[in-house]
């Protein structure tokens, strides 16, 4: 359909629609005409490629029929869900192109004519058949496998792979209608099949290992005894005696106020009491039930009291222990640290001498004093990714690169 | 001068009693959280947020008027508790329930809550009253105690 004819027809259609109207009623919507106007070679389109899909659909229909007519496609004792649906389709297309005549006719679709009701009807139905269908699924899917394999001579195949009737019979394969879980039919599953095949043929059927050097099992990285574990390095930066310390030493550093009371702080900076309340609180909120208090906990509460808890005031000869505890840690750390760096005796005065012949001999080495010697190097170096290299997982990879072992046994 | 016009240009609701004036005339504004409606015992719970500056905590019947205002229903279907004024005064928080009726919270209430309200009766409550009263009844067996408690009485 060349575009000039659909408009030529669409002159047609459109005086034909327009023409009926008085002069009256046109005036009276010419929005309404307009509208017609737009939409009318859409319309004329449409019509036609509904005729032309209805042309090719009787054909095939004929073909159908006279197939069914020869009795060579047998139409009973199939699917009954799948003809429910069949059915169902047929009566909603009848229906529905009853209400489009409806509506051209131009009749009032308010009150609920037998065609609706059928329509809504054949469409609940519909909705309801198809999770059944989706169920149904994998079966319809087997048994058409089935029906297909079955017209290929499924003979052939199996003489290509070597593979004994007896083993397929285990495997499921031949038998195209049992239902359970088949592993053979997972991707790879036939070149697995023949791999072994060959194998066992060439070895007389015995079972050789793979020939691979035997590696030492490492449950954990190996930790270096300069490092501090975990719980020493919370327990540090928690506590007070640290706090202060690096208050006094480490000037550089901006000095932290804890947020305590602001209610704006991080969560890690609460306290146990804090905590406490906190947990306290959130169960007598949400079970609507206040929380006497205990006699360990008032008198707990009382001696901290006395102590002068109530300013805030905690006994630092409390914790003094473990805070010594924890300097011990920090100390053995570092001096494992200044051993590596400025020698065996890791003292301060081999740090004073190394740092003093290169000031004299005017070496520009690089300090060993951290990674980096600036601000620049440790920026260029973390962004091209240089610093990373050692991690114990980089030392791993080195490790496994390099060629080492050699195979047990000559090939 | 930027102060006065601050001032003036505020709008005054409340007046700030200080502490010689009644301490009535302060405004009490209640709040609630975690509103949930439980189906299951025919009431709605809530937690109240009470702020009461400048007065001690707000009484249990005046709390009832006003919740029974904001969520239309009457005053006897409501039942507060667990008021815990918070450190320094001026806001309490606590527990409301608002039952749909009279009938389903003499169901479900507690007896000690009910009593409050003035719905159930007391009971003996002087220990060594109980005492006695138990002495009693350690002569008989079944049916026949009660019928000792209440002609020992007399």
């Amino acid at each position: 359909m060349t575009p000039s004819k659909n408009d030529e027809e669409a002159e047609v259609f459109l005086d034909a629609v327009l023409g009926d109207h008085s002069a009256g009623s046109e005036t009276e919507n010419p929005e309404l005409a307009k509208l017609i106007q737009a939409d009318s070679p859409l319309l004329v389109k449409q019509i036609y490629s509904i005729v032309e899909s209805m042309k090719s659909a009787k054909e095939k229909l004929m073909e159908l029929q006279q197939r069914i007519s020869s009795n060579s496609v047998p139409t009973s004792k199939g699917v009954s869900l799948l003809e429910i649906k069949l059915h169902g389709l047929l009566s909603y297309l009848t229906n529905l192109s009853f209400f489009i005549l409806l509506k051209l006719h131009g009749q009032s679709t308010s009150e609920l004519h037998p065609s609706v009701e059928r329509l809504i009807e054949m469409r609940v139905i519909l909705e309801k058949i198809k999770p059944m269908e989706v169920k149904l699924k994998y079966q319809i899917d087997k048994v058409l496998k089935a029906a297909n394999d079955a017209s290929n001579p499924s003979a052939e195949k199996n003489a290509q792979r070597n593979v004994s009737e007896f083993d397929l019979q285990n495997s499921g394969v031949s038998d195209p209608l049992q239902f359970k879980p088949n592993p053979l039919n997972l991707v790879g599953a036939s070149t697995a099949l023949d791999k072994n095949a060959d194998q066992s043929r060439e070895d007389g059927g015995v079972y050789r290992p793979p020939r691979i050097a035997p590696v030492k099992y490492s449950e954990e990285p190996k930790r270096r005894k300069g490092d501090l574990s975990a719980s020493t390095r919370e327990s540090l930066s928690k506590s007070r005696l640290f706090k202060d310390m690096r208050d006094t030493f480490d000037t550089s550093r901006p000095e932290q106020v804890t947020s305590h009371g602001t209610g704006y702080g991080v969560r890690e900076l609460r306290d146990s009491k804090d905590e406490e309340l906190a947990k306290i609180e959130e169960f007598e909120l949400s079970n609507y039930q206040r929380l006497s208090a205990t006699r360990d906990r008032n008198k707990r509460e009382k001696a901290a009291m006395r102590k002068g808890g109530a300013a805030g005031i905690v006994d630092e000869m409390e914790n003094l222990e473990s805070d010594f505890l924890q300097m011990d840690a920090l100390d053995r750390a570092v001096s494992f640290d200044n051993q590596e760096r400025y020698g065996s005796s890791g003292s301060v005065l081999a740090k004073r001498n190394m740092r003093a012949e290169s000031f004299f001999t005017g070496n520009d080495e690089p300090r060993k004093k951290g990674k980096f010697t600036d601000a620049t190097e440790l920026v260029t170096k973390v962004a091209s990714g240089a610093a990373g290299k050692k991690t114990a997982y980089d030392k791993a990879l080195r490790k496994a690169s390099k060629p080492r072992h050699r195979t047990l046994g000559k090939k | 001068m930027l102060d006065c016009t601050l001032r003036e240009a505020a709008p005054r609701t409340h007046i700030h009693s200080p502490r010689s004036i009644s301490a009535a005339d302060n405004a009490v504004t209640i709040r609630t959280r975690k509103f949930l409606t439980n189906r299951l015992l025919n009431r709605k719970q809530m937690i109240v947020d009470v702020l009461h500056p400048g007065r001690p905590n707000v009484s249990h019947k005046e709390l009832g008027d006003r919740l029974a205002k904001l969520y239309k229903s009457s005053e006897e279907c409501i039942f507060t508790f667990g008021f815990r004024t918070a450190f320094g005064g001026g806001k309490s928080t606590g527990f409301a329930l608002i039952y749909d009726s009279l009938d389903e919270a003499k169901k479900v209430e507690p007896k000690y809550r009910l009593i409050r309200h003035g719905i159930g009766a007391k009971g003996i409550i002087s220990s060594k009253q109980r005492k006695e009263r138990k002495n009693r009844a350690k002569k008989f067996r079944g049916t026949k105690k009660a019928k000792a408690a209440t002609a020992g009485k007399k």
